[in-house]
């Protein structure tokens, strides 16, 4: 119904990697304990904790793809969002090096010749976790950032010297009636493109996800890794973008007082497990070609995650899902509100009425390929409990994003 | 039928909405997010509110997503819908 929504053929033929792309170069022999990584997204949540594990879990020296012109601003930029999640340690200065570039999308990052081949010869290996995680947008708008950006990506792993991909996808490729009804869902099944795959994040991450598979295929050594909705750490909670679709709605649930009765399970995984077994993973040596799936063993009912929020304190009277998104429109529209709480509600409502993935029916998944390789490591994933909800409640409520109890409602 | 609320669309959103854009630049095909007519989350709360009041009709949950807010041709095809809808329930 979009206006110029590209049909299922173009988005097919978007996912094969284009032919002047190829990895004929002699693969770099550090790439499993590599002395230069390249990283991608440093700027962006799982980015910042992708950082911070490159510097705890290797001796790499870490070059980060920053948007912008100057090396100092970017520079600063970098410090000051590990920061923000209490991860910088000045120790780490020496090791990171910012790269600031036009735009990951343009050919060569927009470099020149010169300073491309020199970065293309020094890197061992490439963590690619930059995109857009516009749900809102349709595929058009995302795929400069997440397609053609991949793209990019591919054409420098190949440049000068081969050097693997440890690619950040996500489940959502596989949300779709193509996949509704497997038996079970392993990381060795191939997501098919199925027109029920929702909006344009879906789609763009799903051409992305194969175009790196299909690199995969012309001989790149690749991992995918294709988590579930990412949260805050166990430990502190601390999440700076909270514009995803979980903590819009427990929000807007906390300050109506409202919450929908829905009859799904929430899945998510803490964005510290998620990078710490990327980089476990990608430093093991029989990680390539392969895929891992990151979701919860155990993922909390809906209703039982409101009673959770209730033993914090909060007060949420049940609706059905209908009635609960009419009063949030209500709220939206309604004059007696303020301007910013009419935002909020506003911003919320597009949220739930966007593509999203949380009431979806996800079929039985396995992990099997992760598990194995993160026995013994100690990586392990939280209960999602009322424990982990106040953690996220707590930090919540100190940045502002939700009032106390007292004050709600 | 749908041409007719198409323009009585275009009109709403030209003088009821705070965006800038004249008539001639709201047409039917274009997003209304993002690039293209630019509505924010409060102007599309304030669209669904106005298109409601306009039209006599009751947005409910197979009409509150997104593919319905695409563009004015979007929405004026849901209009129509639940017109019709409401026609069969009256008569």
């Amino acid at each position: 119904m979009t206006s110029h929504q590209p049909t299922q053929a173009q988005i097919v033929a978007d996912s094969h990697l284009p032919p002047e792309i190829t990895f004929t170069k002699p693969l770099s022999p550090y790439c499993h304990t590599p002395r230069a990584a390249c990283l991608t997204g440093a700027t962006g949540f799982l980015g910042g904790y992708l950082l911070h594990e490159l510097m705890t879990r290797t001796q790499a020296d870490a070059y980060c793809l920053v948007r912008g012109s100057d090396v100092n601003e970017a520079e600063t930029r970098l410090i000051a969002h590990l920061s923000n999640y209490g991860l910088w340690n000045e120790a780490y200065r020496p090791r990171i090096h910012a790269v600031p570039v036009h735009d990951l999308a343009d050919p060569q990052f927009g470099m020149d010749d010169a300073a491309y081949r020199e970065l293309a010869a020094k890197l061992d290996v490439i963590y690619h976790s930059a995109g857009s995680l516009n749900m809102a947008f349709p595929y058009d708008r995302l795929k400069r950032t997440n397609v053609t950006g991949t793209l990019e990506v591919l054409r420098l792993a190949g440049a000068e010297v081969t050097k693997p991909v440890h690619f950040l996808s996500s489940m959502v490729v596989f949300f779709t009636d193509a996949h509704l009804d497997d038996t079970l869902l392993t990381e060795a099944d191939a997501p098919r493109f199925h027109e029920t795959l929702k909006g344009g994040y879906g789609r763009s991450k799903w051409v992305a996800d194969r175009l790196v598979a299909d690199a995969g295929a012309h001989g790149l050594p690749v991992t995918i890794h294709r988590p579930v909705r990412v949260m805050g750490t166990a430990a502190t909670g601390a999440m700076i973008d909270l514009s995803d679709i979980l903590p819009l709605m427990l929000k807007a649930c906390v300050m109506m007082g409202q919450c929908p009765e829905l009859d799904v399970r929430v899945t998510m995984v803490p964005v510290d497990y998620v990078t710490s077994a990327m980089v476990h993973m990608a430093g093991s040596a029989d990680g390539f070609g392969r895929a891992f799936h990151y979701f919860h063993p155990n993922p909390a009912p809906w209703n039982d995650m409101m009673a959770m929020i209730r033993q914090i304190g909060y007060t949420l009277e049940p609706l059905s899902l209908e009635n609960w998104k009419r009063a949030l429109k209500k709220r939206a529209a309604s004059k007696t509100e303020t301007k910013e709480r009419r935002e909020f509600f506003s911003n919320a409502f597009l949220a739930v009425i966007s593509p999203h993935f949380l009431f979806y029916r996800r079929p039985p998944m396995d992990a099997g390929h992760l598990e194995q390789g993160l026995a013994g490591t100690g990586i392990v994933y939280p209960e999602i409990d009322a424990a982990l909800m106040r953690t996220y409640f707590t930090y919540w409520q100190q940045v502002g994003f939700v009032p106390a109890p007292a004050e709600a409602g | 039928m749908i041409d007719d609320t198409i323009e009585q669309l275009r009109r709403l959103v030209a003088e009821r909405l705070d965006i800038n854009r004249t008539l001639e630049e709201i047409t039917a095909d274009a997003p209304l997010l993002g690039d293209g007519l630019g509505l924010d989350s409060l102007a599309i709360v304030e669209l669904i509110s106005l298109t409601e009041e306009c039209f006599d009709v009751e947005f409910g949950e197979d009409e509150l997503n997104m593919d319905s807010f695409a563009s004015l041709k979007a929405l004026a095809s849901v209009v129509v819908a639940l017109r019709h809808r409401e026609e069969l329930a009256i008569a």
